[in-house]
């Protein structure tokens, strides 16, 4: 817990995201997949799966509310 | 005519109008309860309004247009492009509504003139504000025309469909100020997704199926099925530059600026960040199949043909009613963008320049009024540029708006964030940064200074390194009135 408390591995968190987002290793990858969707839009919608949940840890564990400072 | 889906865009409009009328009821006559609400918005409403106003016409005519180019990798970035740049509503919009409850701030350049106690600093923030918005919204007006023309089959002229448009958007955000304009957004998301996935569903069953439609675009277009798209077009510089641009604009557009003041409490904020990514993961992938579907029917489209593809694959496939019903999809998308830079523009012409230098003493009454009037005067100033041919530099400020929204961005995590920044640093950045990107805009600065990216990288390198530099040439001692 007290790791989701630390900037720092937020900074990296998000950060890691963003490079995993450029995918440079499976750049031209044509073969359909789920629903004969390609790998780059499955591939997408697992970044914005594990944004969401990021996001969920994020506000759960770092963001506090002005109320709760008080 | 199209009677089915006239009568269920006028039962919209109608619906529109009654949640204008609502709001008035439950108005107070404050210019705070006015702009921002009384600063009341929850966290359903403001994720819905967030979206709804983010999102414009371009959702829907031109994603379907860029991917029917680039193909699927358009999803990739606007979907978790638009999803990343969420995170800046914590490190934007919760300083911004902190300091706004505390402070009473009402419009953005409010919250930047006042942190470095600077009316020139303000009054730049504002025109840069204004001069990028006011296009943005005329073109909202021109999107009404010409969906509205469509829906009739030309028997309501564009010029007619503009009008009609922007009369509805004004009547109800002069009624009922922001709280019309954030729950008409409610309407206007669910009729957008509603449309979005109506449409999407139409489509593929038309072609075969969803599986079948897929795999046939991956064996008759292959290069649109990856991750560079079509023409290459994507490459990791272009994908680098496209998060960058929409994390440091979007937050910058003063119609979601505003939005976090119009907050209740921060749990609000963190709503609307959490459902992002689902959003945009969901409701992106539609028209960007669609377009790309678009290449199996109608191959070989060129110049802004493409534009098209969404209603041609509709009109295709689905009776002409459900046409209707998607175009009020449309009509969603463009209004719920419209009707906020309407009301955020008023609020900076209002709090910033009326009252600011015109009538210092004016009561929140007073500037209740005089926002009214404001609204009134914008729409028909939207209306004149949507029906005049002032095109030239009207085409060159919408295009150019994203970037030049983007120089903002430093200047206002120096304000929020750094306390040795100074006036002179964020004024000389912002006219550097606008200066460095006219010059990549019109060819003064060669391309290749650019090395592969868009403009908005080495743009936003220049605005950084001259507000550290200027505000360090600049400074006399800690400001003391940061967050």
């Amino acid at each position: 817990m007290r790791l989701l408390k630390s900037k720092w591995f937020w900074a990296m968190a998000f950060g890691t995201l963003f490079v995993l987002s450029i995918d440079l290793w499976a750049w031209d990858w044509t073969e359909p997949s789920v629903f004969g969707l390609p790998y780059t839009i499955v591939y997408i919608v697992l970044l914005e799966t594990a944004l969401f949940v990021l996001f969920a840890l994020f506000n759960r564990y770092y963001w506090v509310d002005k109320e709760e400072v008080k | 005519m199209n009677s089915l889906g006239v009568s269920f865009f006028v039962l919209y409009l109608l619906g529109l109008l009654s949640i204008g009328y609502w709001a008035y009821r439950r108005s107070v006559r404050t210019s705070e309860d006015y702009f921002v609400a009384s600063r009341s918005i929850g966290p359903i409403v403001l994720f819905l309004t967030m979206a709804a106003t983010n999102f414009s016409a371009f959702t829907f005519f031109g994603f379907a247009g860029a991917a029917y180019k680039f193909g699927l990798a358009y999803y990739g970035i606007m979907a978790f492009g638009t999803g990343f740049m969420a995170i800046s509503f914590y490190i934007v919009g919760r300083q911004v509504w902190r300091l706004g409850k505390k402070n009473g701030y009402i419009t953005p350049p409010e919250l930047i003139g006042d942190r470095f106690k600077s009316d020139s600093l303000r009054m730049i923030f504002l025109v840069v504000m204004v001069v990028f918005t006011l296009p943005y919204l005329a073109t909202q007006a021109i999107g009404g025309g010409i969906a509205l023309e469509q829906l009739t089959d030309g028997s309501v002229t564009y010029e007619i469909g503009a009008v009609i448009v922007t009369a509805v958007i004004a009547v109800y955000v002069m009624v009922g100020g922001m709280r019309a304009d954030a729950y008409t957004d409610v309407l206007q998301g669910i009729v957008m997704l509603v449309a979005m996935l109506a449409a999407v569903g139409i489509v593929a069953s038309g072609l075969g199926g969803f599986t079948e439609a897929n795999t046939r675009l991956a064996d008759e277009f292959p290069q649109l099925v990856t991750r560079p798209g079509g023409k290459g077009f994507f490459t990791p510089e272009i994908w680098i530059s496209y998060m960058v641009l929409w994390t440091l604009c979007d937050p910058m557009f003063p119609q979601l600026f505003a939005r976090f003041y119009a907050a209740r409490d921060e749990k609000s904020i963190k709503f609307s960040m959490l459902m992002y990514a689902p959003v945009t993961a969901t409701l992106f992938l539609a028209p960007v199949l669609i377009g790309a579907w678009g290449n199996l029917e109608f191959p070989g489209l060129t110049g802004t043909q493409p534009d098209s593809i969404m209603p041609m694959m509709i009109g295709e496939f689905a009776p002409e009613w459900v046409l209707g019903i998607v175009l009020s999809g449309a009509f969603a998308a463009l209004m719920s963008t419209a009707d906020s830079q309407l009301l955020v523009l008023s609020s900076m012409l209002t709090r910033d320049v009326y009252t600011r230098w015109l009538r210092k003493d004016a009561s929140h009454r007073q500037e209740f009024v005089v926002g009214k009037v404001i609204v009134l005067g914008l729409a028909l100033v939207g209306l004149l540029i949507a029906l005049s041919s002032v095109e030239t530099i009207f085409d060159t400020l919408t295009k150019t708006t994203f970037t030049g929204l983007a120089v903002l961005f430093p200047t206002t995590i120096a304000a929020l964030y750094w306390k040795r920044a100074t006036k002179w640093g964020c004024i000389a950045s912002i006219i550097a940064g606008e200066a460095t990107y006219a010059g990549f805009y019109y060819g003064y600065i060669p391309s290749d200074f650019s090395f592969g990216f868009l403009s908005v990288v080495p743009v936003i390198i220049v605005t950084v390194v001259v507000l550290i530099a200027a505000s360090y040439a600049t400074a006399k001692g800690i400001s003391s009135t940061s967050a």
